[in-house]
């Protein structure tokens, strides 16, 4: 399971059902800086996000609403969706606003 | 039921917020809501409480649902308690649940135990609980077998009432947790049963519902908690909603079902539509019936206390009353009213009933009430009438010191199963909610100290709804921080009257017939008193009968000042019988009534000058008069003027004379309404008794303006009153809106006023010994000891050799060679000195002679170092050691002995030579110690020169000054008053000495000094004479703060 939290591009059905998702591969780990750099203190170098294939929905698994923060100036609102994909993967992911966002994948 | 399982009809598992901390919505919210959502059933299951019961059912009917009740109990299973969800079948399931109740509350962690709910199953319907519930934690937890066992040992026990409860909050896994415990039912063989569980009325709400669990939980919401909320879906949501969550019909359709099977009629009515009234059995002599006996005893009395022409009206009178008492099935309630007034009576504690009451002769006869009603013309119907609906009221004034002794004979005579106290329904205003809410969004206490400071009498009466008006302290205390904006949001989704928690009322008692756990559930007070979950109206609207047994200060006061007096005088006096002597008038008159029971209030002592009464009449009229009622009815003056002979006194209309002639032709008892809507609007007693409740009350007035046209007509037809008649005293009536006397409770007053005024002048150190120590009325004890003054009554010092335990006593004492009786204050009288200490220190002083010094006492007490340092700082040791070389002793003690015993290393360091504390030293830790000090000095007197210089009169010099003059005076603020009635002007009393005056501050003035008229203990006003003589009044332009060695707390009002 990894931790994404990346914005997603999701296509709706009627019923507002995400049917298929896209998002970006993570950023990738981060390698040593380029030659001549620094030494110490160095910022390392992360290789660019990139955008994956759309993936298509074949189940909704749960559905679930988290809200919170309502105390400060913006409250959290988040309707959460677990997804099985057409590679057997899971996908939990969630609107917020107008954006949707990938939480997390199973694979 | 067609088609009910195609959509949900009833809500079996809602909170209100008589929750208490874990609901926001009060019963009537969520019934409009259910309503509007077009469920038919809506079951009210608070956590251990009822007390939503008869909200719930007086909404139901109006918005056309079905209501149904129960609780949720949490039950111990094993170490865990779980919340059940019990719903009442009938009347007799409804004291089902409120016994399961009583006995969950009666322990510590405030649940039942398996075995009480399995024997707990008479009609009630129980539900497996929510997401807490025991199905839900068991499940998670993987201990199905254990949950199996456990589930058939309750179906076992609740054949066909037990459901598996499926709820849906679109957390995370509901689906399948829903899917999960219908499965189980299935394989059980139990029903299921659709119940999300509602704790707010709409989605928004869930902020203050978050707000409210971490405040009750004592976290802040920065900490998570698995009780708080984690989404907005636990609203009252749609019948389309909860199926979309719950698919199943078969749950929707079994959620009908209990609801039909649960519904019952729970508030009685005879055919008639009056109330069942159940009053307690009485005590009867010989197997007598209670009509009978009470009866012959008033007979009896009748015989006693009426002759010739008075008894045949005393008659007449009693059998009209007997005809009421007898159409009500009351015989008993008097006779039970009467045998705890009989049991005062033998032990010598004062008691007297008071209120409409008064007004009965029955009550009279039986010796209850102190008042003949007769000779004051009392009318009888403002009590009792044949066209009654709710109970009538005996409110029965108490010795407030001897009180608890009465209610616990009460207990003890009716028994622990039939008697309790009604509550009082606690709900927010703004200093309570924002320390409740302010705690929960993490303002630390200083910050919330400093808000709820803030609010000043301006705004500490609001309701938290209306928060946004008190903006301007919001921003004072917190600026422009953002937790203002969260705060503010939090208090204005708060619903008016948001209950906060259940106190006991200051006297209802309830007597049943019954055991009272057919009405309510009952648990212990924090102060050990048995409450009914039920407040005084709830109560009488289930026909329970409530008793008034209420402490009165003044009575207790009086009881003190009649035992100084026989003990020093060897006279027992009849307070209910005191002689008329003018001096008492003349007092009174004068406006000296700081002191006096009723008519010591700065208004009421203007009014006394005013009024000049000089008979119990005047002086019952003066009581009424100073009251909301007349007060915004504008009586006052009219009726002033029309005593002195300074206006003509005229009538609306001619029917009117009869009626209004005793109080010069204005509206001045609750009575003149009902007898107005009787004499000029023919009314029947029934129809204008309703009349009178829509002007009378606190706060909550109905507007009668609907019924103007009605009252007119009836009018013109009854009394041939012209048009403008008939509106003319309508607008009287109508402007006579708020709380008003009823005639009989202020003479049941003006005895016990009389009865002060009496003693005021007869045996003023006995009296002042009393109000010393009971404390009675709204000054201060710093105010009354400046008082002392005037009334020649000398303060002795504490001494520890010489006061008694806890009263302020009085002793006979020389002065200039002649001798007087002085007041000396008790031990108990210091902060920190608890009566169970001062009475140790009392025993000690009488077995072994008295202190040599504060070593001595030190030796022979076993007290802690705070409570010999709290007798020294008051003054104890003055008369055997000075006081700070006292206090360096205690101070050494308490480092090498042992209080009460043997020193435990070495002897105690000598005292060094310390400079004396001096006069303004002792009066400052006088105040500090006892709130008053009985040095005869004030508090101004060491600030002369300051005032001086500033070129302040003292007040005392003002009442010379001529009326319209432009003075600078200062005094210390010894009351403040800013009563809603009084549009914007605020009341202060300055004191100088035994010298006050009234600062009347404008609202311009108190809008540009908030700050100071909140803090400031001395103030500095330029201001104009309005009033001289006995009482002065200024009417201030100006005003500036001094610091002062002292502050006096005082009377606060508005």
């Amino acid at each position: 399971m990894r931790l994404l939290m990346t914005q997603a591009r999701v296509e709706l059905s009627d019923d507002e059902t995400p049917v298929s998702v896209e998002w970006d591969a993570p950023a990738g780990l981060p390698s040593p800086a380029p030659r001549g750099a620094p030494a110490r203190g160095a910022p390392a170098r992360r290789a660019p996000r990139r955008p994956l294939p759309p993936r298509r929905v074949v189940n909704v698994l749960d559905r679930w609403r988290h809200a919170g923060h309502w105390w400060e100036p913006r409250e959290v609102r988040r309707h959460y969706y677990l997804l099985e994909l057409d590679d057997g993967a899971q996908l939990e992911l969630f609107r917020e606003g107008d954006g949707w966002w990938v939480a997390r994948v199973s694979d | 039921m067609g088609g009910e399982g195609e959509r949900l009809s009833a809500l079996l598992n809602v909170h209100s917020y008589y929750s208490l901390g874990a609901g926001t919505a009060s019963p009537t919210t969520l019934v409009e809501r259910a309503a509007a959502q077009g469920y038919r059933y809506l079951a009210l299951t608070d956590d251990l409480n009822v007390t939503g019961m008869v909200e719930l059912f007086r909404a139901a009917e109006e918005h056309g649902i079905r209501a149904l009740i129960g609780a949720t109990v949490p039950v111990t299973v094993g170490t865990e308690a779980y919340p059940f969800v019990l719903i009442a079948t009938s009347r007799a399931g409804y004291a089902t649940v409120c016994e399961l109740i009583t006995a969950a509350v009666a322990r510590a962690e405030r649940a039942a135990l398996l075995p009480e709910l399995l024997a707990h199953n008479h009609d009630v319907i129980l539900l497996s609980g929510p997401r807490d519930g025991v199905v839900a934690r068991l499940l998670a937890q993987r201990r199905v077998t254990e949950l199996q066992d456990l589930l058939g040992r309750v179906g076992a026990a609740f054949p066909d009432r037990f459901y598996l409860q499926l709820f849906h909050d679109r957390y995370r896994w509901d689906s399948r947790r829903a899917r999960a415990i219908r499965s189980l039912a299935q394989h059980l063989g139990l029903p299921v049963v659709s119940a999300p569980e509602v704790r707010y009325a709409a989605p928004d709400d869930y902020r203050l519902y978050d707000a409210l669990t971490c405040a009750r939980l004592g976290i802040t919401v920065q900490q998570p908690h698995a009780s708080r909320p984690q989404n907005d879906c636990q609203a009252l949501l749609s019948p389309a909603d909860v199926l979309d969550r719950l698919p199943f019909p078969d749950a929707a359709l079994n959620a009908a079902w209990v609801a039909e099977r649960a519904c019952f009629e729970l508030v009685l009515a005879d055919q008639t539509g009056r109330r069942f009234i159940t009053p307690p059995k009485s005590r009867l002599p010989r197997g007598e019936a209670p009509e009978d006996w009470l009866e012959e005893r008033c007979r009896k009395a009748l015989a006693e206390l009426y002759a010739g022409a008075a008894l045949a009206r005393a008659q007449e009178r009693f059998e009209t009353e007997l005809a009421a008492i007898k159409a009500f099935g009351m015989a008993d309630f008097f006779l039970v009213t009467a045998e705890i007034t009989d049991y005062c009576q033998r032990r010598g504690i004062m008691a007297a009933g008071r209120g409409s009451a008064a007004a009965s002769i029955v009550c009279y006869l039986l010796g209850i009430t102190k008042t003949e009603p007769l000779g004051r013309d009392l009318l009888f119907e403002r009590f009792m009438h044949t066209g009654m609906r709710a109970m009538p009221d005996i409110d029965v004034d108490i010795a407030s010191d001897r009180r608890q002794e009465v209610l616990d004979w009460v207990e003890e005579r009716f028994g622990a199963d039939t008697h309790a106290m009604v509550c009082n329904k606690i709900t927010y205003h703004l200093p309570l909610a924002i320390q409740d809410l302010g705690r929960a969004l993490g303002m630390p206490p200083e910050l919330r100290h400093r808000l709820t400071k803030a609010l000043g009498r301006d705004f500490r009466w609001l309701r938290p709804r209306w928060a946004a008006k008190a903006a301007v302290a919001f921003l004072e205390a917190l600026g422009d921080a953002p937790v203002a904006h969260a705060l503010l949001t939090l208090l204005g989704s708060m619903e008016p009257r948001h209950a906060r928690h259940l106190a006991p009322h200051s006297g209802g008692v309830v007597l049943g017939r019954y055991p009272l756990s057919h009405y309510s559930p009952t648990e212990r007070s924090s102060g050990g008193s048995k409450l009914l979950q039920l407040d005084k109206d709830d109560a009488e609207d289930l026909g329970l009968v409530k008793l008034d047994l209420l402490g009165l200060r003044m009575l207790a006061a009086l009881g003190w000042a009649r035992e100084e007096v026989m003990r020093l005088d060897g006279v027992w006096l009849d307070l209910g019988n005191l002689p008329d002597d003018p001096r008492v008038w003349d007092l009174m008159a004068e406006g000296s009534t700081l002191g006096l029971f009723q008519v010591e209030s700065p208004s009421q002592q203007h009014t006394s000058r005013a009024m000049r009464s000089r008979n119990l009449r005047d002086l019952a009229h003066q009581v009424a008069l100073i009251r909301p009622g007349p007060i915004q009815s504008g009586t006052v003056h009219p009726y002033l003027r029309r005593r002195q002979g300074l206006e003509a006194v005229t009538y609306w209309h001619p029917s009117l004379e009869p009626i209004l002639a005793k109080s010069y032709g204005v509206i001045l008892f609750q009575e003149d309404v009902l007898r107005i809507a009787v004499h000029f609007a023919g009314m029947d007693w029934e129809e204008a008794d309703r009349f009178r409740k829509k002007i009378s009350g606190w706060g909550a007035f109905e507007d009668i303006e609907p019924h103007r046209e009605e009252f007119i007509a009836r009018a013109i037809r009854h009394s041939g009153a012209t048009r403008e008649q008939a509106d003319t005293v309508f607008e009287a009536l109508k402007g006579f809106q708020g709380f008003g006397f009823a005639e009989s409770h202020a003479w049941a007053f003006a005895i016990h006023a009389y009865a002060s005024g009496w003693l005021r002048v007869n045996y003023p150190a006995e009296y002042l010994a009393a109000i010393f120590s009971e404390a009675p009325g709204m000054w201060s004890q710093s105010t009354k000891r400046q008082e002392a003054r005037t009334w020649g009554v000398p303060i002795l010092p504490l001494d520890i050799n010489a006061s008694a335990a806890s009263h302020f006593r009085c002793e006979r004492v020389r002065v200039d060679g002649k001798p007087v009786k002085a007041v000396r204050p008790p031990l108990a009288t210091i902060k920190g000195i608890a009566e169970a200490t001062a009475v140790a220190v009392l025993h000690e002083r009488l077995q072994r002679g008295p202190y040599a010094n504060a070593d001595d006492a030190y030796r022979r007490l076993a007290l802690t170092r705070e409570q010999f340092e709290a007798l020294v700082r008051a003054g104890a040791f003055d008369s055997l050691q000075e006081r700070r070389d006292a206090l360096f002793r205690v101070g050494a003690l308490a480092n090498t002995h042992v209080s009460g015993g043997f020193e435990l290393f070495t002897a105690a360091p000598a005292t060094p030579p310390l400079a004396p504390l001096g006069v303004e030293g002792q009066f400052t830790w006088d105040h500090e110690s006892m709130s008053f000090s009985p040095l005869e000095i004030h508090a101004l007197d060491f600030m002369r020169s300051q005032l001086r210089e500033l070129g302040c009169v003292p007040l005392a010099g003002l009442r010379r000054r001529p009326h319209r003059t432009t003075v600078r005076t200062a005094g210390l603020v010894v009351s403040r008053q800013k009563p809603p009635t009084a549009k914007g002007f605020a009341f202060y009393v300055l004191e100088d000495g035994p010298v006050r005056a009234q600062l009347i501050i404008p609202p311009d003035l108190w809008d540009s000094n908030r700050e100071l008229v909140r803090d400031a203990p001395v103030l500095v006003a330029d201001a104009v004479v309005e009033a001289t003589g006995y009482q002065v009044t200024l009417k201030a332009t100006t005003l500036a703060g001094l610091r002062s060695p002292i502050a006096v707390r005082g009377y606060h009002f508005g």
